[in-house]
């Protein structure tokens, strides 16, 4: 009841506080006016007991300021005062208010920006029911050629083996890859899909945004085939039409019954799309054999069940296929390990530590904008110096200049935190704008309830490392020197802001350091010669029957080529096929056969060592794509049905075939010595292509090229060159072969750019979004600097008047106001490269094997950063000095 | 000149309670009763005494009312509680346990 009543008049003070402010005033001044009738009836005068009276009271406004610091209801009081304050204060200089907010919001909106990708790729939900008991298995084989990366699918066997033996397993499905052609009103379309089998609908809840899911009747043998299209093929090649439910279509040389469009979130960052054969599975079908064609591996999905451990379920799966080779016993040495990976992991595995990296690097820079902020907040406190102090002196305790102050603090943080979330919206919207084609996720990325809950933290951290340098600069011992407007508390938050200027410099220093890296590292892939030319190329790959007669082949690739030839702007055409590969047998026990004989050698070699099939080209491929000829001769068109068989290898081939020795003239087969293919004369030796620029040790793989008018072959790639300035016209192309052939698919076309692009994406975007990074902190920690300088020559204005009326050069004075920045800079320059050197590490995942050390990258980022703050001072610097110091005098 | 002392820390509350355990008074009552009791040594400094009355009051050991004086001002009168006259009683004790232990302290050989 008491509590009740005490909070009851709480409450009613809080609501009439004006009125309370008010009585004490009347209270007060009544007291006063008692004192002094008291002290005149005791024989004073008036003038005395007034004076009296108030010596003996003691400071009204002071008493005040107690009276109110023990009401209860102060805290909210004070807070709504001080917001009130607050504006008023940063009302009063709009200009320190604006680029506060503004560095905050950029600080917060990037860090939200960066933290909306990693938190689509590694925090939010999978969008399965129980996903985090997801995995996928698979089997790693032991092969010396790739170490432990081998891995492959299970076959249907082994699949359905686990399935039935692995109690941990709580539910298992399969999903195998498949591709066909489909026919289409707008022509033949070569579309990637997979058939899944009836367990996995319900793993990954594969769910319908029109039409019906697939059902346990879609499963039986017997049931005529069903199809799901994936949302966005039903847009692009549909036109989104609600009327292909219930159609039929054909793909390869079976029919179907379209049963629905799979909903889009189907699409986002789904184990369909994004493992080997990302974002585009096109169709889903019911996989009505899926664990009975044998000798057909599928990827395997299962659902862990609950409480066991992936480590318990790896254990499983071994012990059964140890089982399984010693029953088969023909080949017991490549039984394989089981392989089981969280699905989290398969999905978003390779990009997870880069995108650590980018969020760390993105925190330093918020990290940087505070202690920035922080200092323009201490220019500003010794500005209000004065107004502090008489405040102190007027009775507000240090604890209520602090809560004010902080309060001016979270107002500018506040106001960063709402900017950085609307940077964060439009950063995310840019982001997804960005031809990120393959990366899982990537549609993903938005801000969330997730991202505004880290903006909400990072704005009260903000706010909280902001308040701190203020309260310090607060103590008392400061604030009464700072009315005596002596040179010692001058000094000590000189030392706070050298301080501030230093970690800057240092944070700087770390980010410059390891932009430094990455781009050097993209800059060398970006010049490296990968063999190919890099620009005006357009690739078109086709789906051409393999199996079609040599004739049909020539005449095919004839007509591509005259089409192709005649577009305004192409110089050359090239077409290529390859001629089906030595079928692999099924059994993978099996030694596999020798790729290649040279002649006059009795054993032929292995495929490790020599190509297992040819690129089979037209004579002007070399020319068309870039490639040169190291030595020897290009093909000509002599090189053809009739003529001696020639071929060209490129130079890591030779060296891997012949070593030292000269290749040219050699004669080389496919297959063992004794088959009954044809030698070919090796004519000339082509530049080693690079895969992968990033990785230019990572062998492609040995190549040998022939002629296709030799080697007749089904056309599936397509090479244009065009001329310099030709914007390479996809449409022509189109339709130029469909004028070949009307029938012909068309699976992809792609300019050199998006391809290398596409490759390069992730470095790209990397070094891009660090280099924007490391631009703004040493932007900010110029602007530290910068204005640190202009506070030194503020405060010494009167000094610098004086030496130069008695006759100092200008150059020392400068000199004197720009060594007082150095040395902070200085600091921070050996405290970051220490730093960078030490944290350099967590780069190696960005750096495709550079060196995380690099001597001539951290030597030029001191020198930038060390050019930049001394600009950075000059400014300020030779401004003061250039005053008139009579008008400085004067003020 | 009287000899004046300087209030203990603390003892403040204690003054107040017990100068309106007869009636209600207003503010500067309560300062002029403190110095009245006391003889003119302890010196109430006037205005810490009204942070202590804010406090006492949020305690619920005293009431404040707006009231009228013999001279028709307005004033504020400050009356004794039932919490209040509990309180005055244990901080009687605490405080005659202390002066008895300084006291002692101060008469041992």
């Amino acid at each position: 009841m008491n509590f009740l009543s005490r909070w009851t008049r709480r409450i009613n003070a809080l609501l009439r506080s004006d009125d309370i402010e008010r009585r004490m005033d009347d209270e007060m001044r009544l007291h006063l006016e008692m004192e002094v009738q008291d002290l005149q009836m005791q024989g004073l005068s008036a003038e005395q007991s007034r004076k009296r009276a108030a010596v003996l009271f003691g400071g009204v406004e002071r008493f005040k300021e107690v009276a109110r610091e023990t009401r209860p209801t102060r805290l909210v009081e004070n807070f709504s005062r001080d917001v009130q304050h607050a504006f008023r204060q940063l009302r009063r200089s709009r200009g320190f208010a604006i680029s506060a907010a503004a560095l905050l919001a950029v600080g917060i909106g990037g860090t939200a920006t960066v933290f909306s990708v990693l938190n689509a790729i590694h925090f939010r939900p999978l969008p399965y029911p129980n996903a985090d008991r997801l995995t996928t298995i698979q089997v790693r084989i032991s092969d010396p050629r790739c170490g432990d990366r081998c891995l492959r699918d299970p076959d249907a066997d082994e699949a359905e083996s686990f399935r039935v033996s692995a109690s941990s397993i709580e539910k298992l499905g399969t999903i195998r890859v498949t591709q066909g052609t489909l026919l289409l009103p707008s022509g033949a379309r070569i579309m990637k899909g997979a058939a899944v089998s009836e367990s996995l609908t319900e793993l990954l809840a594969l769910r319908v945004a029109l039409g019906r899911p697939l059902n346990s009747a879609d499963f039986r043998a017997d049931a005529p085939g069903a199809l799901l299209l994936s949302y966005s093929a039903w847009l692009s090649d549909f036109g989104g039409d609600s009327a292909v439910v219930g159609r039929g279509v054909t793909l390869g040389d079976a029919t179907y019954v379209i049963t629905g469009v799979l909903n889009r979130a189907a699409e986002l960052g789904s184990p369909l799309y994004s493992y080997n054969a990302p974002n585009n599975a096109q169709y889903v079908i019911a996989d009505r054999g899926a664990l009975t064609a044998a000798s057909s591996t599928s990827r395997v999905i299962a659902r862990i069940r609950n409480g066991w451990t992936v480590t318990q379920l790896t254990a499983q799966l071994d012990a059964q296929l140890k089982l399984r080779m010693v029953r088969s016993a023909n080949q017991p040495q490549t039984a394989g390990i089981a392989s089981v990976q969280s699905m989290r992991t398969v999905l978003a595995d390779g990009y997870r530590s880069s995108y650590w990296t980018l969020f760390a690097a993105v925190a330093i820079v918020l990290l940087i904008t505070c202690l920035n902020v922080t200092g323009l907040f201490l220019a500003r406190l010794s500005d209000r110096a004065n107004e502090l102090a008489t405040r102190t002196a007027l009775g507000a305790s240090r604890s209520r200049l602090a809560q004010q102050i902080g309060t001016e603090t979270f107002v500018i943080s506040f106001a960063g935190g709402v900017g950085g979330v609307l940077l964060a919206f439009w950063g995310t919207l840019a982001l997804r704008a960005l031809p990120a084609g393959q990366l899982p996720f990537w549609s993903d990325v938005s801000v969330d309830t997730r991202t505004m809950l880290l903006v909400a933290v990072l704005t009260a951290v903000a706010g909280l490392i902001l308040s701190l340098a203020p309260l310090a600069a607060l103590s008392p011992h400061r604030l009464l020197v700072s009315l005596r407007e002596t040179v010692g508390a001058g000094r000590s938050r000189a030392t706070l802001r050298s301080t501030l200027v230093a970690l800057q410099v240092a944070l700087s220093v770390v980010l410059l350091g390891f932009a430094g890296l990455l781009t050097k590292v993209l800059v060398s892939a970006e010049f490296r010669d990968t063999g190919i030319a890099k620009h005006s190329m357009l690739y078109v790959l086709l789906d051409t029957p393999p199996f079609i007669s040599d004739a049909q082949a020539l005449a095919l690739e004839q007509r591509i080529s005259d089409e192709v030839r005649h577009i305004p702007g192409v110089v050359s055409v090239s077409v290529g096929g390859s001629a089906p590969r030595a079928r692999v047998p099924r059994d993978r026990n099996a030694p596999r056969p020798p790729a290649m004989s040279i002649e006059g050698r009795p054993d032929a070699l292995p495929a490790t060592v020599a190509p297992t099939s040819a690129d089979d080209v037209s004579p002007a491929h070399f020319e068309t794509v870039g490639t040169r000829i190291v030595r020897g001769r290009s093909f000509t068109a002599n090189d053809r049905q009739g003529n001696l068989p020639v071929a060209i290898i490129d130079e890591p081939t030779a060296r891997l075939m012949f070593g030292a020795e000269n290749a040219l003239g050699k004669r080389v087969k496919f297959g063992a010595p004794s088959t009954d293919n044809p030698w070919m004369t090796i004519v000339g030796i082509s530049a080693g292509l690079v895969n992968n620029a990033l990785q230019p040790n990572a062998s492609s793989g040995p190549h040998i090229y022939r002629s296709i008018l030799q080697f007749p072959a089904a056309p599936s790639t397509v090479m244009i060159r065009f001329s310099n300035n030709t914007y390479s016209q996809k449409q022509a192309v189109r339709a130029a072969i469909k004028a070949a052939d009307p029938l012909l698919p068309i699976a992809k076309m792609l300019t050199v750019e998006e391809s290398v692009g596409l490759r390069l994406f992730k470095a790209r975007f990397n070094t891009v979004v660090l280099n924007a990074f490391a631009l703004f902190a040493v932007l900010l920690s110029c602007l530290g600097v910068y204005a640190a300088v202009t506070i030194a020559a503020t405060s010494r204005q009167r000094e610098i008047a004086i030496r130069v009326a008695l006759g100092a050069l200008r150059r020392e004075i400068i000199v004197m106001l720009v060594r007082s920045a150095t040395r902070p800079v200085a600091w921070g320059l050996c405290v970051g490269l220490i730093a960078a050197a030490c944290g350099s590490r967590a780069l190696t995942g960005l750096l495709y094997g550079a060196s995380p050390t690099n001597p001539v990258i951290y030597s030029a980022v001191a020198a930038a950063m060390l050019l930049t703050s001394t600009v950075a001072a000059l400014v300020p610097a030779r401004r003061a000095v250039n005053a008139d110091p009579a008008k400085m005098l004067r003020m | 000149m009287t000899p004046r002392a300087e209030l203990l820390q603390g003892s403040l509350d204690l003054l107040i309670l017990k100068s309106l355990t007869l009636a209600p008074l207003h503010g500067w009552g309560i300062s002029k009763r403190i110095r009245q009791l006391s003889s003119e040594v302890l010196q109430v400094n006037q205005g810490s005494l009204y942070p202590a009355l804010y406090r006492l009051e949020d305690r619920g050991w005293i009431s404040a009312e707006w009231g009228t004086s013999p001279e028709g001002r307005k004033i504020k009168l400050y009356t004794l509680s039932d919490d209040g006259r509990k309180q005055l009683a244990d901080e009687r004790t605490q405080w005659s346990l202390f002066t008895n232990a300084v006291e002692h302290v101060l008469a041992a050989e």
